[in-house]
């Protein structure tokens, strides 16, 4: 035990990892007066110099409503572009597609492309101007200690130790909060891999997102600034291997005979990269002292581009339930201010991760099943309840479980 | 932290230990008053707030203002309570409760003075009136409980606020807070409350008005078993919350 050592508490939260759900964590705790600090490693979060490297976000009406209240969207305002239609096709089968008369929502685009890069510098900005919030990039994490009053960081090469009330993990699908305080992650990996590049078009894309799912798995184009659109290519890990080790030229070439004319003219934009898709859940949201949030808690199969929109969802969440807590004088970081946290947002990510797992189960079935995933697609798209439904999930609008935070609200008591 | 209290034994801390971790169980055997708590609190303190004119959006309103707890318990009001500024006094008859109460606080970091004792005691011992009187779901255990408000409320300072909550004597209250709670949600341990000993919000006005006390409000707090969540609600026939006030 290193009890000897000054203990450094004047943060009240510390959050670990300072990637677009720990940073909007960090201010949305901040401008409720709470006192934070994030911690991320050198260099691991930090935003790079120079431009668009072909990574981008579809954020949902409601993520966006959160961020637009953080007044991070103003920020984004060069970098987003609208997704006014969806739609999701299953091979020859019949469309099943989503505009905006089916989210209900007037006027309110079905989602937004943001530019990741863009994402984590407005972040940045929003981060270091806000009051109570200091950042900290350190060395590697030496070990966490929970005890009933406090956890404690230590870090490699320091002698301080970092002691708080609340530590959330917001550190990535490694979560080192996670793994010290002893959480499982189960779930299993699809043996996928989805490879992600920007491309060019010819044609106008006028803000329509495409999904088809191929032999492999689900291909979707997503729109981008600029008449670019971001692709994302889910294939088996090894036909992924060798198309990442392809030119630009020879990928494209593999591309379009992949896809048909269902792009149109394009040319090869930005570098490719390849994500193994995994399907994770945290065994627990929540410990001693302890939060998790973001893919630090659930990593799910991106077919639907939930994968941020969840982590944001989380911070709504979170930072409500971590308000509510400390206005009724309950301790933030105690089992009981930290309940409603897990029990609110478990069953939501649980129910997404296999809604999402079942989808992309039934469209790898064998043939004469794939014909039933087609016949399921196309009389779901005739049912207005189901497609009502399916709206409201891709585009994130919820019922009165909403947090106030995705409402664009301010937290109210 | 706060000092180590001369009133537990070392031997005994271990068992006190593993009592406050049970009062304290989100999903222990105190779920249901940990269900209820959030929505009293949140009562208590914006009625304290409006009353005294103090900063609601303060993250420590409360500061300043000398509080008694009869009754206390594990110390769920108390504790809380003590978070949110108040200068706590937290009285219980039972010592194991107030053992544990002390452990709890202790772990947490939270300064309350807690006592063993009723409040005959206190004020045979002149107590100096509080700023705020907090009687919680108590009435409904004592002997006489006309004699309890009247002897609770003499404890209220002038210019100062009393809250006395309880469980109304109806057949609703009956059916819910009795067959319902304890005998089929199993939320409460059975004999937990019994019937006779249910007392009206009239009763307690009553006894409130005989020790000078104005009438503020009484609220109902009601359970939505759809939602799992209580809120208040015009319902008083079964929780209740009376509020009253002293005149400076």
């Amino acid at each position: 035990m290193t009890k000897h050592l000054p203990i450094n508490a004047d943060h009240e939260i510390i959050i670990s990892g300072a990637g677009p759900v720990g940073l909007s964590l960090a201010i949305a705790l901040s401008e409720l007066d709470f006192n934070c600090m994030v911690m991320c490693k050198e260099g691991e979060f930090e935003p790079q110099k120079g431009d668009f490297d072909g990574r981008a976000y579809t954020i949902t009406p409601t993520c966006w409503q959160m961020w637009r209240s953080f007044g991070i969207t103003e920020l984004l305002e060069p970098f987003v572009q609208p997704v006014s239609k969806v739609e999701a096709e299953a091979a020859s089968f019949a469309p099943l597609s989503f505009d905006l008369e089916d989210a209900g929502e007037e006027g309110e685009p079905l989602g937004y492309l943001v530019e990741a890069h863009a994402i984590l510098a407005s972040l940045w900005k929003k981060a270091k101007a806000a009051p109570n919030l200091t950042i900290k990039t350190h060395q590697n994490l030496r070990g966490i200690e929970t005890h009933s009053d406090r956890a404690i960081l230590h870090i490699e090469g320091e002698k301080e130790e970092y002691a708080c009330k609340l530590l959330v993990g917001c550190d990535g699908r490694e979560s080192f909060v996670r793994k010290s305080v002893g959480i499982k992650y189960p779930g299993h990996d699809y043996g996928a891999k989805g490879i992600v590049a920007t491309i060019k078009l010819d044609q106008p894309h006028n803000g329509v997102a495409r999904q088809i799912f191929l032999q492999g798995g689900p291909f979707a184009v997503l729109p981008l600034k600029n008449n670019m659109a971001s692709l994302v290519w889910t294939e088996r890990s090894a036909v992924a291997d060798s198309l990442m080790a392809l030119n630009d030229r020879d990928f494209g070439l593999e591309l379009r005979e992949k896809t048909g004319d269902f792009l149109g003219e394009f040319t090869m934009h930005s570098a490719r990269f390849a994500y193994p898709l995994k399907m994770r859940v945290a065994d627990s949201f929540v410990s001693e002292r302890v939060a998790l949030a973001g893919d630090a808690a659930h990593a799910v199969h991106p077919l639907a581009g939930q994968g941020l929109n969840l982590g944001l969802k989380d911070v709504a969440t979170l930072a409500e339930v971590i308000a509510k807590a400390a206005h009724v004088g309950l301790d933030i970081g105690s089992p009981l201010a930290l309940e409603p946290y897990e029990e609110w947002r478990r069953a939501d990510t649980v129910s997404m991760a296999a809604g999402v797992d079942i989808l992309d189960k039934l469209f790898k079935a064998p043939a004469p099943l794939r014909g039933l995933a087609g016949f399921g697609m196309s009389s779901l798209g005739k049912s207005d309840k189901v497609r009502s439904i399916l709206s409201k999930e891709i585009s994130g609008a919820e019922g009165s479980q909403t947090p106030q935070l995705l409402k664009g609200e301010a937290i109210r008591f | 932290m706060s000092p180590k209290s001369p009133s537990i034994d070392e031997s005994e801390i271990e068992k006190f230990r593993a009592m406050a971790s049970e009062w304290w169980d989100p999903k222990g055997k105190f779920k249901p008053l940990h269900k209820f708590n959030p929505v009293r609190l949140a009562f208590l303190r914006d009625r304290i707030c409006s009353h005294f004119d103090l900063d609601d959006k303060s993250r420590t309103p409360l500061q300043g203002l000398r509080v008694l707890d009869i009754g206390c318990g594990g110390g769920l009001v108390s504790e809380p309570m003590a978070r949110l500024g108040a200068q706590m006094t937290s009285v219980d008859a039972g010592e194991a409760n107030i053992k544990t109460a002390m452990t709890h606080a202790q772990e947490t970091g939270v300064e309350i003075d807690y006592r063993v004792g009723t409040v005959e005691k206190l004020i045979e011992a002149k107590e100096p009136a509080f700023d705020v009187v907090l009687n919680l779901e108590v009435v409904e255990h004592v002997a006489d409980a006309h004699q309890f408000v009247q002897d609770t409320a003499s404890l209220v300072k002038p210019g100062g606020i009393i809250f006395v909550a309880s469980i109304n004597r109806t057949t609703k209250a009956f059916a819910l807070a009795i067959v319902g709670a304890e005998y089929i949600m199993g939320w409460l341990p059975k004999g937990t409350h019994e019937f006779d000993k249910l007392v009206k919000p009239d009763e307690v006005k009553n006894a409130l008005k005989s020790a000078q006390i104005d009438i503020e409000e009484t609220t109902g707090v009601s359970y939505n078993p759809l939602t799992g969540e209580w809120s208040l609600s015009s319902d008083t026939m079964v929780n209740y919350m009376c509020v009253g006030s002293r005149s400076k």
